[in-house]
């Protein structure tokens, strides 16, 4: 494929002129049939390291994706472009429209599909018959136990690979370590697969930590930076409730500023509302979980705040970098005080079902066999066992591995138990002492007295960039020098008459 | 507020015959025979399926709030009625969305896409105007709206700045039939080129609402419209258009329909029950069901005149629609399907 053809494709269906760092030797390899893992830095349109080959490339791609809310957003944007013989397969999908879908996969070119639903057998049986261009796994440091969201699904892909003929694989990452990268390479089983590693530091984001005594004088900083500056700004929390409870202080404290609360609890026409106001910068300031970010493409994010610390480092780099991606100088604030540690470790507890707890859990599940060997849906077992949805997927899986679980039976050995019953509790162990030593990494990183920047990057590479702007509070930057360009707001309050008439361009030259 | 006010006035008109989740049940417009009788017969038919989202928790939370104001109070058999102090509340707060905007029986299933194929279709006109086709859909996953605005587009796209001048004139027209407030929060929540329309919670933040009120001043508010367009249609050809290519729609049920189809074929209660494979009791509904809404429905053929008269009769005396209170006071040849049966047909007209 030459790279005439790449770039008028490039225009044609994305309105892009010139490819950005890394995504044109990516491209270049995965068209020429070779296996690639691609670490890109967040911003830097990973998507468009398959997007483009799916279209050239004959037959489908194949997508794994981690969040259902993340796929529909892409297949929108997709589709919003005109490309639309895309498709997200999940466990939205209708029984009936699904059967209609499979038959046809084959005319469709990308293809999006979440690890779980690519465990039945039945669409594995399709996908054997088609012709796989390209298999791409997204997100891929959540294939490693040392990726920040192990998920058991993603373990099995390997195998799913041989299973449909061995496509080329693409797997790609905005952050990995140099361990995940090599269980990424193990769990796929591609010794041979092409590195394309792209530092991830960037040189236009100043970095402030800022501690404090008192959790409401977080509100106060804010309070105070956001009167001075009307810029897209993010605040990351670890709480859905104080999301929405900061949202309703800073709407009373700085009315000057349009502000909203977004987190996963909320209605989709709700979420999607918010996120399309935020790109047209009819909201200034945003309050949110996790759950916003992923996915989304707005390049003048200016301030990005953690009322909140998240659990570690990857999470805070990928937050953070997305202030700035037009290259703009941009601040990135985390605010501390002493008790914060507590939320984090509360999670990291409730993640995996506690090592005490097992041998009860256990005994459960003797008696489930008792009564009959075979294996309830997936959701009573979980309901019979009382267990959560995350510390079920976790056990279902080792169970599984452990010859506990076959089919749909339940297998039960004497031994075979036991010796389950000691190696999960031990790899619970290991597991948590690897989140409380990534916890202990983040901490350490806020109380840090040298160079922030230096101190962030230094487990993912040897070196970074020059900062273009200030580098961090440790290096002398103080959030008092820095000036960016304001929203501009027109303040005219208009009557509905008037919003109307806006509304349907009454009074605008249209072409 | 709004929902307060709803809930007091239905309150007050089931008194003590039927419990209080008969509310929630009206509220989300549940296909049941009971619901729909409920809406028939205590004259709630205008709240019939207006708040669809509404949530069990937050009704029974609400319901909670108003007992403990003092605004209403529990009545032993689980029904709820208002208090003195509840009834003057409703006489004080009867001001904004005044409760005669709901016709639930008659919109319920349309308004919500009238509303979306509105909105869409503002959408993507002020945007194609603005010769950008790369918006994301408010509404994207309903054939019905989405199809219809597809089909409109074409024509539309010929002229646009001409569709938009019209479209402005109606809109403004129409929302001159309310109060300010209620327009501008009607215009707030749409959404066009390079604006998104508001979220439930700004709505609320911007007008002093409470949040749970917001889908319910919406749906106030478009079924206002519906019946206003409805009323001067010449007045509003394009939204009339958007109104009247809606989907058929029957109040009945599907399992009733067939009952019906079965009726005219001249067959009995007792007969279908056996054709069908359903139990007895279950045909009965179904014509109960039938018989609210099929104004020409042959009661005699059901009860005889002087059957029915009795049951009139009790029901004066008793002032009760109580089924169980009625069989009691009445000759024991008159069943239960015979006294729905006369409340339906007597409820309608």
């Amino acid at each position: 494929m030459s790279v005439n053809i790449l770039r008028t494709q490039l225009l044609n269906q994305f309105n892009i002129r010139s490819f950005r760092e890394g995504q044109e030797e990516i491209i270049n390899d995965v068209m020429h049939g070779k296996d690639v893992l691609g670490i890109l830095p967040t911003g830097s349109g990973k998507s468009l390291c398959y997007q483009l080959p799916a279209i050239i490339m004959e037959g489908v791609t194949i997508v794994v994706s981690p969040l259902i809310s993340l796929m529909q957003d892409q297949v929108k944007q997709l589709k919003s472009t005109g490309f639309k013989s895309v498709i997200a397969l999940n466990s939205f999908l209708e029984q009936k429209e699904k059967k209609r879908v499979f038959q046809h996969l084959d005319e469709y070119k990308l293809i999006y599909i979440s690890p779980e639903y690519l465990q039945q057998s039945q669409i594995i049986d399709y996908l054997k018959n088609i012709k796989i261009s390209l298999f791409v796994v997204d997100e891929a440091h959540c294939i490693s136990q040392w990726g920040h969201e192990f998920r058991p699904d993603y373990l099995r892909l390997g195998s799913i690979l041989e299973k449909i003929n061995n496509p080329t694989v693409l797997a790609l990452s905005a952050t990995a370590t140099k361990e995940v990268q090599e269980d990424i390479i193990y769990s796929l089983s591609r010794p041979n697969i092409r590195k394309h590693i792209y530092p991830m530091d960037r040189e236009n984001i100043s970095f402030t930590v800022q501690k404090v005594n008192r959790e409401n004088e977080k509100k106060e900083i804010i309070v105070n930076l956001l009167k001075n500056h009307r810029v897209p700004t993010l605040i990351y929390f670890s709480s859905k409730r104080k999301t929405e409870e900061v949202a309703a202080f800073l709407s009373e404290n700085v009315p000057s500023h349009r502000t909203a609360f977004y987190h996963g609890d909320m209605e989709q026409l709700d979420r999607n509302t918010i996120q399309q106001q935020f790109m047209n910068d009819q909201i200034d300031v945003i309050c949110c979980t996790s759950a916003f970010g992923m996915g989304i493409n707005k390049h003048n994010i200016r301030l990005v705040l953690h009322y909140h610390f998240p659990l570690q480092i990857e999470s805070y780099i990928q937050e953070i970098g997305r202030a700035g991606r037009d290259g703009e100088s941009s601040v990135s604030i985390l605010l501390y005080t002493s008790g914060d540690e507590l939320i984090p470790n509360a999670i990291i507890s409730n993640e995996l079902p506690r090592v005490e707890r097992l041998d009860t859990i256990f005994m459960n599940l003797y008696r489930l066999y008792i009564e009959s060997p075979k294996f309830l849906s997936y959701q009573d077992m979980q309901e019979k066992l009382q267990l959560n949805e995350t510390e079920w997927r976790f056990l279902h899986y080792q169970m599984e591995k452990h010859g506990m679980i076959k089919g749909n039976k339940i297998v039960y050995q004497k031994d075979k138990w036991s010796n389950a019953l000691h190696d999960i509790s031990a790899l619970i162990e290991t597991r948590k002492s690897l989140k409380e030593r990534k916890l202990r990494e983040i901490i350490n990183w806020i109380h840090e007295e040298e160079c922030l920047r230096e101190h962030l990057y230094k487990s993912f590479q040897d070196s970074y960039k020059t900062p273009l702007y200030g580098c961090c509070t440790n290096c002398g930057f103080t959030i008092n020098e820095w000036s960016a360009k304001q929203t501009e707001v027109n303040h005219s309050t208009n009557t509905w008459e008037n919003k109307l008439q806006n509304l349907l361009l009454i009074g605008v030259q249209n072409a | 507020m709004l929902l307060d006010r709803i809930v007091i006035t239905c309150c007050s008109q089931l008194k003590t015959g039927r419990s209080v989740s008969a509310i929630y049940h009206l509220l989300k417009g549940k296909k049941s025979i009971q619901t729909v009788q409920d809406a028939h017969i205590y004259k709630l038919d205008n709240f019939y399926g207006i708040y669809k989202s509404l949530k069990k928790q937050n009704f029974d939370g609400k319901i909670d709030k108003l007992t403990s104001a003092g605004l209403i109070q529990h009545n032993g058999n689980s029904s709820v009625i208002p208090t003195t102090l509840g009834y003057e509340w409703l006489q004080k707060n009867a001001n904004s969305i005044p409760l005669y905007y709901f016709n639930g029986m008659k919109y319920s299933s349309s308004a919500t896409i009238f509303f979306e194929r509105l909105v869409l279709l503002i959408q993507t006109i002020t945007n194609s105007s603005n010769n950008n086709l790369n918006f994301i859909p408010v509404v994207d996953d309903k054939p019905v709206v989405t199809g219809w605005v597809k089909k409109q587009y074409y024509v539309i796209k010929q002229d646009q700045n001409y569709f938009l001048q019209s479209f402005y004139d109606e809109l403004y027209d129409l929302l001159k039939c309310f109060q300010d407030q209620e327009a501008s929060m009607f215009v707030d929540s749409l959404t066009g080129f390079k604006h998104y329309g508001m979220s439930s919670y700004q709505l609320a933040n911007n007008y002093n609402l409470n949040l749970i009120d917001v889908p319910l001043a919406l749906t106030g508010i478009i079924h206002h419209m519906l019946f206003t367009i409805e009323q001067d249609s010449r007045k509003y050809p394009l939204l009339s258009r958007i109104k009247n290519e809606l989907p058929e729609y029957s109040n009945t049920t599907k399992s009733a329909t067939k009952t019906r189809e079965l009726l005219n074929c001249h067959y009995t209660a007792e007969e279908i029950s056996i054709i069908r494979n359903l139990k007895l009791n279950t045909i009965y509904d179904h014509i109960v069901e039938i018989a609210l809404y099929d104004e020409r429905f042959p009661l005699d053929n059901y009860i005889d005149e002087q059957g029915q008269q009795e049951v009139l009769n009790v029901i004066n005396r008793l002032k009760s629609y109580k089924l169980k209170d009625i069989k009691q006071e009445i000759n024991k040849e008159i069943s239960y399907f015979q006294i729905r049966l006369v409340l339906a047909v007597e409820n309608i007209t």
